[in-house]
């Protein structure tokens, strides 16, 4: 399990596809059956584990954890999965860490009645980004965080690996294809958005605020992401002081900031894809959106458009 | 003297009323004992400064030879009088230099930690438990989500990278003092003997560490190189050193940031880099709750940091325990914005 979560995190933060590739060739060339066939299923998406419950988990780390510290940590990180990953006492004696195989079998196969002791077994034998990832696992909320199309591509090239010798680089591989028709890098990619609402998140000490943003469809604004304000971004205090003095209305802990076409904070806002979201006012969500910087000359006019976007998404 | 009166807490920071003298202060006063040479610690223009003489050193390369009206070095383990007090100076394994000062004034002593470690550290002694009355802690990762897993694992997971993308340069942030001789002694010891390119300040504070017989292996300066001379390899400095990177013409390095706040995805994330290292020069979770422990002390008293969970511990511990807010402490683990 260590070894599929660390590959998880590392696509987490390299962002560049061909990077996001070559990790994934390296995992798969490394990592044979019974790991490598649930893994290549829980990154396309396909393998759906049966759901253990968040409550069973969080009942297993009350049993072993603080409550004062356990809530103190949940505050910080803001996410109770994250705070039990890291807070889980690690034991010395434990066993070596549950295979992939191992987890995606014992979760079909056990009756609910052993599955506590068993998840509690493995969370004693994983580390802190192993214990995230198999919670994110049994509670089926482990998303996969590549494209499909990558997963793909990095098979592929396995495949041309094992059967032509020497490995082809994959600088010279693109020599051979011809230059026009060299695919666009899918890299993060930068819009303008309008500020639209702002939460506060007081519990949560690494970041003081959550940014609604949205871009013109016409003449009215529609959400498409949130993001968090780093609570040690430069300009956090100045988009505070915005908001507590361009605020319009107030829900609880939400406040509605002012945002006509000439009034309003323009932020500019990097993502790694565009996503169908039909729930969606926009009908399109961002994929990890995050704020790169804040436009204070920049008029709201100025910002992007829902159509820009559209083109942007898989197609329907 | 009750241990509680041998040190106030003043504007200026700890004052030592029977030694005339402040630890650390963050004001210029006439006379200054400082743990350590990060700049939240050690400012300059103090009337006199009594410190190691690798921490004196370190004053002497960031503030130029002026910094201090007078100075007097002292050695690990040295005892000095003071006034009616003694100041001794014991090891606290964070930085090159750093000391954790006893202080003893009528009977009662009391342990001005600096900021410390107990993870091993190559460049510096390990930290040393000193039996005492009170003694003063820092809590910059004083939250149980802080556990630093084995630096020895954060290196290879730089190594792994390097041999994965042997086309890039990559880029370590770190702060030049002290994280970044320590990510480079570390790569030393696992095997990694290809020159590391640094940008002219922390090469400076690296020249320093090798005076003191710290050895770092081949260093090149970052500024005036090109591309090709960076590929595949490893670069070592600040934030603000990118732009010598990009200056050489490398614009698509491996961006890495060594940081004991990188355990906590959100943190992590907001650094916005390849690839997040857990390497801290402060002590974690269980390291702080290991030395309140070890040390046994009548009194804790907690400072700058997570000073919250720290108490509940110590609390339930059976640990007479109180925050003290000393002000202007700062944290240079900090994501650069």
């Amino acid at each position: 399990m260590n070894r599929f979560a660390s590959l998880i995190d590392r696509l987490a933060t390299h962002l560049d596809p061909d990077q996001q590739r070559r990790l994934l060739m390296d995992y798969f060339a490394t990592t044979p059956n019974p790991d490598r066939a649930p893994a290549i299923a829980l990154l396309t998406s396909t393998l759906k584990p049966r759901r253990v419950s968040l409550t069973l988990v969080r009942g297993l780390a009350e049993e072993r954890i603080d409550p004062v510290l356990f809530a103190m940590s949940r505050s910080y990180t803001g996410d109770v999965v994250e705070a039990i990953a890291l807070l889980w006492p690690a034991r010395r004696r434990a066993n070596r860490d549950p295979s992939l195989g191992e987890v995606v079998d014992a979760l079909a196969t056990l009756g609910k009645s052993e599955l506590p002791k068993r998840i509690a077994q493995w969370l004693d034998a994983s580390d802190a980004g192993g214990r995230w990832a198999l919670i994110k696992l049994i509670t089926g909320t482990l998303r996969a965080p590549v494209p499909l199309k990558r997963v793909r591509e990095a098979l592929a090239d396995i495949d041309t690996n094992e059967t032509a010798a020497p490995a082809p680089r994959p600088a010279q591989a693109e020599l051979f294809r011809p230059k026009p028709a060299r695919a666009k890098p899918r890299g993060p990619k930068t819009i303008d958005a309008v500020l639209m609402y702002t939460q506060r998140n007081p519990r949560s000490r690494s970041s003081p605020m959550t940014c609604t943003f949205g871009v013109w469809s016409t003449d009215t604004l529609v959400p498409v992401g949130k993001a968090d304000l780093a609570h040690d971004a430069p300009d956090t205090a100045r988009v505070a002081a915005f908001v507590a003095e361009n605020t319009i209305a107030r829900f609880g802990p939400v406040r509605e900031v002012i945002r006509d076409r000439d009034k309003g904070l323009v932020l500019a806002v990097v993502f790694d894809g565009v996503e169908r979201a039909v729930r969606r006012k926009a009908g399109i969500a961002l994929r990890s959106p995050r704020i790169a910087e804040w436009c204070w000359k920049k008029t709201p006019r100025t910002a992007a458009t829902l159509a820009a976007l559209e083109r942007l998404a898989p197609p329907e | 003297m009750r241990p509680a009166e041998v040190l106030v807490l003043t504007p200026a920071g700890l004052y030592c009323t029977a030694g005339d003298f402040y630890v650390d202060p963050v004001r210029k006063v006439p006379r200054a004992v400082i743990t350590h040479g990060h700049s939240d610690h050690a400012r300059s223009g103090h009337g006199a400064v009594l410190a190691t003489a690798e921490t004196l050193a370190v004053m002497g390369e960031r503030y130029g030879a002026k910094f201090a009206g007078a100075r007097q070095p002292a050695r690990l383990g040295e005892t000095i009088a003071l006034g009616e007090a003694r100041v001794t100076f014991k090891p606290a394994g964070h930085v090159l230099g750093s000391a954790q000062i006893l202080v003893e004034a009528k009977g009662a002593r009391v342990v001005v930690s600096g900021d410390y470690k107990r993870a091993r550290d190559p460049t510096c002694p390990p930290f040393e438990p000193v039996a005492c009355d009170i003694f003063i802690t820092e809590a910059t990762f004083g939250l149980p989500v802080f556990r630093h897993p084995p630096t020895e694992t954060e290196v290879a997971k730089l190594l792994y990278s390097l041999k994965l993308f042997p086309e890039r340069a990559h880029f370590v942030g770190a702060y030049s003092l002290g994280k970044a001789q320590r990510v480079i002694a570390m790569l030393r010891e696992a095997g990694y003997h290809d020159p590391i390119f640094v940008d002219a300040a922390t090469r400076r504070l690296c020249a320093v560490y090798a005076a003191h017989k710290v050895n770092l292996g081949r260093l090149l300066p970052l500024e005036d190189q090109t591309a090709s001379t960076l590929t595949g390899k490893i670069v070592v400095g600040p934030s603000g050193a990118r732009d010598d990177l990009m200056a050489d013409g490398v614009s698509d390095p491996v961006t890495s940031f060594a940081s004991g706040w990188m355990r906590v995805r959100k943190r992590a994330r907001q650094a916005q880099v390849d690839l997040p290292l857990i390497i801290s020069d402060h002590a974690d979770w269980d390291e702080l709750t290991q030395t309140a422990r070890e040390v046994a002390p009548g009194e804790l008293w907690i400072t700058h940091g997570e000073e919250a969970a720290l108490l509940h511990w110590a609390k339930a511990h059976g640990i007479a325990a109180r925050p003290l807010a000393i002000k202007g402490y700062g944290d240079e683990e900090a994501v650069p914005a």
